[in-house]
């Protein structure tokens, strides 16, 4: 059992939902079962106490022939339950195999089944049933073919579409690769990883095939020698006055089973889409405080922005995660920070703090935050000043950001230029059309986008030029700090260069604050003043640029720094780490980093390091700082 | 200079987008995309040649013809001396078993549903390689050629208990585990972090030197090329504008391409200083549409009147160097700061 299955098991079990329903179901198909060997009456035998009510003899009533209605209810159950398994497993086998080859080879065949799909889709289920009952003649086998006959194109549809995407999927690839026939591949990597949707639809298919052969033995084109709750229901509805329960029963019954399956599949599919859990969930009202009485006004050495042990947590329904382990430093006005950090060490997670941008289900602990002397986050929450909270009111303004997929940060449907004009607007209500449109010309230029591609659409420019517009919308209001998450990432080699040069032309022209987020020493290395080394949540090393390249003083820079290729100087073996998890790191007592560290000591492993402050600047939290800033540097990049 | 192992001989790939409706109405059809064109490169056993580009510049597609996941529209790919680009059923299956493929995405590489044991056994029973009973010793030694210790505890879990680094030495493992004497890497370190990075690279490069197995190692980064390759090829639009030893290529490029990917790499080392930037004419590049000329023109901080008429043929510059200039000596002698008149 894969540990995926485990945890969907896991978590259908654990919610109320899914238990409830799984303990009904259990209960149904546990009587139909046992049906045979229960001490009930046989559903056929009549007495002659007919329309009895309930009754500790009788504890459902009798019927109009004086049959045990508890016992016909335990016995249909034995037919809704057949129908739902031998519908849905005929219509889940057709339908996923059909939709499997379908969606595989694609082209010519794909286009001829999904013809075949949509035809049969467009019969109506009922006419095709009283079709095969009048030609065949009402029988338990056949309704079950005729309501698969009807049904099995939704498995394959969903199949197909599964398909699509798994037949690119690198294992399946590698798979091919590897020699492996067409049929290996499509039973050993294709189906098993693309049916789980497609059985949890099975429980939906399962309940409208109940519900179907219910309204076939409600018309009375069941099979008539075997007890159904829809020819129950049909006989219950004529006594309605004089015996009510008769109706009743198998009613409550087919209710309860079906929306017991609908229910279970409902969970199953919330189960298998962690992102229906985590992300979810509507933004939760924080705590706000008023701005402190005594902030001294801001002068021309306050920082621009200065954190202060910030801490953020993520929530999922079992546990929290510390993303931010009490983050500090300041930066000074016109100056820039690269925070560098590998994927995990939460240097997005800084990001969106700064910019009180988190997701719903992230949550900030503790810090404070000042923009130019004014406190916008206090212990961890929002300063809210006459009615609007401080950050909202620079956000964009005085602090911008720039993301690292433009495509997703512009708006598709609109021009560049109309996006800047609604942004100038929003914070100049008044400006002229001719002044914004002479601003924007201006930071076009600035930024490199020619002026004639100032009314494209977003989708009509390449990825350098939309980044480029990316910027150009984040600079139009003058900001005096930008925060750029991985802001080249996306982009080819030439490009990225291009517009790291651009960011720092902008810079020295504008006097901007820079706050470089990137898992890219290189880059950072080019652009910012101060370097800030991330890891498991904290800033383990913080220095002046050149300070951080030339005397890296904890061991995790060393191995960033000695773990770049280089293309000048003499090839070096190149250093690593052991591909271990950073989650192993927060859990340990000691240095974070000394799960991984190649010269860690009993010292580190037990007591946390002291931060150890160098020269000017210079921070480092490591029980060697010392050692390591002092010791030979070519030895340490090699 | 020995005889190739894997040769491929001025392939060339054009994916025709059949005409939407709305073309076919307006008359106005796409034009088709060349992915590759006139693509040759040669794979000398035990060696290792990077082939260096950005997207759209035909590396991935160069990658795939090698392997014969795609067949070339033209031009011949030999394996031994011998003509594979058409070859099918048992011939393609052995074929298959000498040279094999790493992928980029690491984290998709394994089917989640099988344990790392049974994905590793699967090539070994495709080609019926060892007895049934043998399976699980090739995988755990495999397993440990790959540094994955204990070998048993990784063989029995999932993918998804595994990190990145962890996943793509065991793509890595997979991919050797029925001793191909080719593999074609395609950006095998691009998802993964820095350091964990330099491990895998330093991996390949180690069983290499064990086994004598020879790379086509594909990569946007000319930093890793130099690590990882004897030879480079730098790609763009689909063709091959230089090719030579990696060390000479990056120290003496005859290509403008070439030196401004060479100096468009951010440069860490303590003693580099700041670099100066050139400011590029434009930077689109898209496979629709290739320039006339020279392709690279329209990018060229050097083009001159005859760049934008005339297709530069690839020329040697060098010892057993190529590359597709009308100013290749001169950029060679003098860089970009070469005045041209």
């Amino acid at each position: 059992m894969t540990p995926a299955l485990n945890r969907t098991i896991g978590a259908v079990t654990r919610s109320l939902p899914g238990a409830l329903s799984l303990i009904i179901l259990a209960v149904i198909i546990g009587l139909a079962i046992s049906a045979p060997f229960l001490p009930i009456p046989d559903p056929a035998a009549m007495e002659f106490d007919l329309y009895q009510s309930p009754s500790t003899d009788h504890w459902l009533g009798t019927d109009n022939y004086g049959r045990d209605i508890y016992s016909r209810v335990v016995w249909g159950a034995r037919v809704a339950l057949t129908v739902a398994l031998g519908a849905a497993f005929l219509s889940i086998l057709l339908g996923s195999a059909l939709g499997a080859v379908a969606g595989y080879f694609g082209g010519t065949v794909d286009g001829l089944l999904s013809r075949v799909f949509d035809i049969f889709l467009l019969i109506p289920t009922f006419f095709l049933i009283l079709l095969i009952v009048a030609l065949f003649g009402a029988s338990l086998p056949l309704t079950i073919v005729a309501i698969a006959l009807t049904t099995w194109p939704r498995s394959a549809r969903l199949m197909r579409s599964q398909v699509l995407t798994l037949k690119s999927r690198v294992y399946v690839q590698a798979a091919l690769a590897a020699g492996a026939p067409q049929w290996w591949v499509i039973l050993r990597h294709v189906i098993p990883n693309g049916i789980a949707p497609i059985i949890t639809d099975g429980t939906i298919l399962m309940g409208m095939a109940i519900l179907t052969e219910a309204g076939l033995s409600f018309l009375g084109l069941g099979d008539q020698n075997m007890v159904s709750w829809g020819s129950m229901i049909f006989e219950g509805q004529r006594h309605l006055r004089l015996a009510p329960w008769m109706s009743i029963a198998p009613g409550v019954a087919l209710l309860l089973l079906v929306a017991s399956l609908n229910l279970l599949g409902d969970q199953i599919n919330f189960a298998m889409n962690p992102q229906l859990r985590t992300r979810g969930g509507a933004p939760r009202k924080r705590a706000s405080v008023a701005p402190p009485a005594d902030e001294p006004a801001p002068s021309d050495t306050t920082p621009i922005l200065e954190v202060e042990n910030l801490r953020l947590e993520y929530r999922t329904p079992d546990r929290r995660v510390t993303a931010v382990d009490g983050v500090s430093f300041s930066l000074p006005r016109g100056g820039s920070l690269g925070i560098v950090g590998e994927s995990g060490c939460g240097k997005s997670s800084l990001g969106s703090a700064l910019l009180q941008t988190m997701p719903n289900n992230a949550e900030m602990t503790a810090g404070t935050i000042r923009f130019d002397g004014r406190a916008i986050v206090l212990d961890g929450k929002p300063v809210v000043e006459k009615g609007r909270s401080r950050i909202d009111q620079l956000r964009w303004k005085r602090l911008a950001t720039i993301f690292q997929s433009a495509m997703n940060a512009l708006n598709p449907v609109t021009t560049v230029r109309r996006q800047m004009i609604d942004a100038l607007r929003l914070h100049k209500p008044d400006i002229k059309t001719s002044e914004a449109a002479a601003r924007i010309g201006e930071v076009f230029d600035m930024i490199g986008i020619p002026r004639s591609r100032m009314n494209a659409y977003p989708h009509q420019l390449s990825g350098g030029m939309r980044q480029r517009a990316m910027i150009a919308l984040s600079l139009i209001l003058e900001p005096d700090l930008v925060i750029a998450d991985e802001p080249t990432t996306a982009l080819d080699m030439l490009i990225q260069d291009q517009i790291l040069g651009e960011i720092a032309d902008l810079r020295a022209r504008l006097n901007l604050s820079l706050i470089l987020v990137s898992h890219d020493m290189g880059a950072v290395a080019e652009s910012c003043d101060v370097v800030a080394v991330m890891y498991a949540g904290r800033i383990v090393e913080i220095a002046p640029t050149r300070a951080i390249f030339d005397n890296p003083a904890h061991p995790y820079t060393r191995t960033l720094i000695g773990s770049l290729p280089s293309l000048t100087g003499p090839l070096e073996e190149l250093k690593s780490l052991p591909a271990t998890e950073t989650a192993a790191a927060a859990a340990s007592e000691g240095c974070r980093f000394a799960h991984a560290c190649p010269s860690a000591t009993e010292l580190c492993r037990t007591t946390p390091p002291p931060v150890v402050a160098l020269s000017d600047g210079h921070r480092s939290e490591c029980h060697f700082a010392r050692d390591l800033a002092f010791a030979d540097t070519r030895e340490a990049t090699g | 200079m020995t005889t190739p192992i894997l040769q491929l001989d001025r392939l060339r790939m054009v994916y025709n987008i059949g005409p939407g409706l709305v073309s076919r109405l307006t008359g106005r059809a796409d034009p088709p995309i060349v992915a590759a064109d006139d693509v040759s490169l040669s794979l000398y056993p035990g060696q290792t040649l990077a082939v260096v580009g950005e997207s759209g510049s035909g590396k991935t597609t160069a990658g795939r013809m090698a392997t014969l996941q795609e067949r070339p529209s033209a031009g011949h790919v030999r394996y031994d001396g011998q003509d594979v680009t058409h070859i099918t059923g048992a011939a393609l299956k052995s074929f298959r078993a000498k040279v094999q493929m790493i992928f980029q995405n690491p984290y998709d590489a394994l089917n989640p549903r099988l344990t790392v044991g049974q994905s590793l056994a699967e090539p070994l029973r495709l080609h019926g390689l060892v007895p049934r009973s043998g399976l699980r010793q090739a995988v755990l030694e495999m397993l440990e050629a790959v540094e994955l210790r204990p070998a048993e505890s990784f063989a029995d879990s999932f993918p998804s208990e595994l990190s990145g680094g962890q996943l793509q030495r065991i793509a890595i493992a997979r991919a050797l585990i029925i001793k191909p004497r080719v593999v074609i890497a395609d950006e095998p370190v691009s998802m993964l972090d820095v350091s964990i990075r330099s491990g895998v690279m330093n991996l390949m490069r180690d069983i290499q030197r064990k086994t004598g197995l020879t790379y086509l190692y594909i990569t946007h980064d000319l930093s890793v090329a130099r690590y990882m390759a004897d030879r480079i090829a730098v790609m763009y639009l689909g063709a091959v504008l230089e090719e030579g030893r990696a060390e000479t290529l990056i120290a003496n490029a005859a290509h403008p391409y070439t030196r401004l990917l060479i100096r468009a790499a951010p440069e860490h080392r303590a003693s580099a200083g700041k670099r100066s930037r050139i400011r590029l004419p434009s930077d689109a590049a898209s496979q629709v549409g290739v320039p006339s000329g020279c392709r690279f023109h329209p990018r060229c901080p050097l083009a001159q009147p005859v760049c934008r008429e005339k297709v530069p043929a690839l020329g040697i510059v060098g010892t057993d160097r190529v590359a597709a200039c009308h100013f290749a000596k001169d950029v060679q002698v003098n860089g970009l700061s070469v005045s041209l008149d």
